[in-house]
């Protein structure tokens, strides 16, 4: 739900600064109008008591005017001193009135007023009273001049508060217009922003229907990938069923042991083999290789190596030889890097004969030694055409296991040197019971049920610690054979090139 | 002896079928007629593709009867050379200066 919520933010955030502004307008109006009707209130109340001044000062001078007329002192009433009281406590308040509405303006035209009133009962209304037969001229000639005056006066106070009613009218007007102003921008933009805000919704929900629909593709490719990757791994799991490893052959003088993991990362179908062909005289051939890279390429040139050595063996079974024709034919064919070690082993005269092809070195287990590593360098098949191979003789004793495996039994911790002391260590422990199958055994030992990245081939090949009593004849014959052939070679045998004379044809190689 | 009279190839990292191609670009005999020194001290894996391209390398070079030498850092690497016999078919080197060493006495 991000999307939405990334959208909601910016709205709230500005609804909010929209209903502030609103509130602070609302308080600001009301203040204004406030102010407005409290001055309006004022302003009412100086004219009404304007008023009320100028209807005493009318009364009195209509009394006096009365009086003048008819002598009948019942005229003179608004004229006592009561009355006259009224009239002084009506300028005050207006004087009052004039100050708390700030209209200093006015005050001289009271002023004014108030000293004309005084005038007039001075000059007009006491000597009228005292000698009222002149009373009516001076009523009719200063009484007049004199009442003039005082309403010009209020004339003038009224003008100025007609001018200020008008300004805070005005005002007020302005307020209206600018809070109209205000509302109208508020509509305008609450309206945007609901719509962006609504926009926005309409997106998101667009974005979460997207996303649905991305996800139900995802799932439909998965399905795909799936339904492809058990399609994959039935090809592979049927590959690796017809390019099984053959079976061992089961002989009195020699005990074989083999194992072969794949890698379990993923389907990988492996590149790894090894094979045992039983040749004449209870000798084999046997071989152990990898080809380059996994899948079914891999797997696909690893059969056709096994094929080619196969065919090698059978016109020469010497090592080198051998080696040297699988190259010329992986070479010729274009084919990925092999690598791989293939060897005689001859239970007759307890001998290893081998070549290897840039191969990790077989390690040689014999009674009473720790297992070493074999000599090896030499390149991988499918490299140069004119690479040649060294067939290499090693005299060893009952009771004797070469261990064979490929890359991954060592390098599967990427440091092969420790990758190559687990080895010997797992080899010697095997050997310390004979009674278990080796391959097996050394496999556990290194990876202790850890899955495995790349495929894992051990082979093993032993002689028989206890010589049977039919072949003690041959074994014996072998060691006759034996001390004319290797004197020549040294004592671990190597460097041979010539290879081993008078094997036979192999016998059940298509077994 | 002057290092700029010896071509330098250097590759770095973990040398697998992954960078094939880029393994193979790199690893190109240059031009011009002068020792070849590959530096690989900086290579913490190699797999068979490394071999492969070594190889080839191996034989143009020695078609053209290029003086190389290699320096190897990484012992799994120095190992498969070993298992591939290319430590005995090329010079190797733990260390540049021996390399180059090697060179400039071969290359003078």
């Amino acid at each position: 739900m991000a999307p939405s919520a990334r959208g909601v933010l910016p709205t709230a955030s500005i609804s909010i600064v929209l209903i502030a502004l609103f509130v602070a307008a609302g308080f600001f109006t009301h203040g204004y109008v406030l102010t407005a009707a409290t001055t309006s209130e004022r302003l009412y109340t100086v004219r009404n008591d304007a008023a009320r001044a100028l209807k005493l000062q009318l009364d009195e001078e209509t009394g006096i005017r009365g009086y003048a007329a008819t002598r009948d002192r019942s005229f003179l009433d608004p004229y006592r001193a009561a009355a006259r009281g009224r009239l002084e406590s009506a300028f005050s308040r207006l004087g009052s009135d004039l100050a708390t509405s700030r209209l200093a303006a006015a005050e001289p035209a009271l002023a004014d007023a108030r000293a004309t009133s005084a005038r007039w009962n001075r000059e007009v209304a006491a000597p009228t009273i005292a000698h009222p037969s002149q009373g009516a001229h001076r009523v009719e000639k200063r009484g007049k001049e004199l009442m003039d005056d005082f309403r010009r006066d209020l004339d003038s106070i009224d003008g100025l508060l007609e001018r200020r009613e008008s300004l805070v009218s005005e005002e007020l007007r302005a307020a209206i217009d600018r809070i109209t102003v205000l509302v109208i921008v508020a509509g305008i933009v609450s309206s945007i922003v609901a719509l962006l805000y609504a926009r926005q919704q309409v997106r998101a929900a667009e974005r979460i229907a997207a996303g649905e629909r991305q996800a139900e593709a995802e799932r439909r490719e998965r399905a795909l990938l799936q339904g492809a990757y058990e399609a994959e791994k039935h090809i592979a799991d049927s590959l690796q069923t017809a390019f099984s490893q053959r079976p061992l052959p089961s002989l009195e003088t020699l005990r074989f042991s083999a194992s072969y993991v794949p890698a379990t990362e993923e389907t990988r179908l492996g590149g790894d083999w090894y094979d045992v062909l039983a040749l004449h005289g209870d000798r084999v051939l046997f071989t152990i290789g990898d080809v380059t890279g996994h899948g079914i390429d891999a797997a696909v040139t690893m059969n056709r190596a096994r094929q080619s050595f196969v065919s090698a063996a059978l016109l020469d079974v010497d090592p080198g030889s051998v080696l040297a024709r699988v190259n010329a034919d992986m070479v010729a064919r274009e084919d990925r890097l092999v690598t791989a070690v293939a060897g005689v082993a001859d239970p007759a005269t307890y001998e290893f004969v081998y070549a290897i092809a840039g191969h990790p070195p077989p390690v040689l287990a014999e009674p009473g030694r720790p297992p070493r590593f074999l000599e090896c360098g030499s390149l991988p098949l499918g490299g140069i055409p004119e690479a040649q191979y060294s067939t290499r003789r090693l005299q060893s004793m009952p009771g004797a296991t070469l261990v064979l495996y490929t890359d991954g039994a060592v390098e599967h911790s990427r440091d092969v040197i420790a990758g190559e002391a687990l080895l010997l260590e797992a080899v010697e422990h095997a050997a310390e019971h004979p009674e278990v199958e080796a391959a097996a055994w050394i496999h556990r030992e290194i990876f202790q049920g850890r899955s495995v990245g790349d495929d894992v081939a051990i082979l093993t090949i032993g002689f028989s610690a206890e010589p049977t009593l039919g072949l003690v004849v041959s074994a014996d014959s072998g060691r006759a054979r034996l001390s004319g052939r290797v004197a020549p070679a040294g004592s671990d045998g190597t460097g041979d090139k010539a290879g081993p004379r008078g094997f036979a044809l192999p016998r059940g190689l298509a077994s | 002896m002057s290092n700029s009279s010896i071509e330098v190839i250097k590759l770095d990292g973990e040398l697998d079928v992954a960078r094939r191609e880029e393994i193979r670009r790199t690893l190109s005999l240059p031009a011009a007629d002068r020792p070849v020194l590959l530096d690989f001290s900086q290579v913490t894996y190699a797999d068979s593709t490394a071999v492969a391209e070594l190889l080839r390398f191996h034989s143009e070079a020695g078609a053209k009867g290029r003086t190389v030498a290699v320096v190897i850092g990484n012992r799994q690497f120095a190992r498969l050379l070993q298992y591939a016999g290319l430590r005995d078919a090329f010079a190797v080197f733990d260390d540049r200066a021996a390399a180059l060493t090697y060179l400039g006495a071969r290359g003078s």
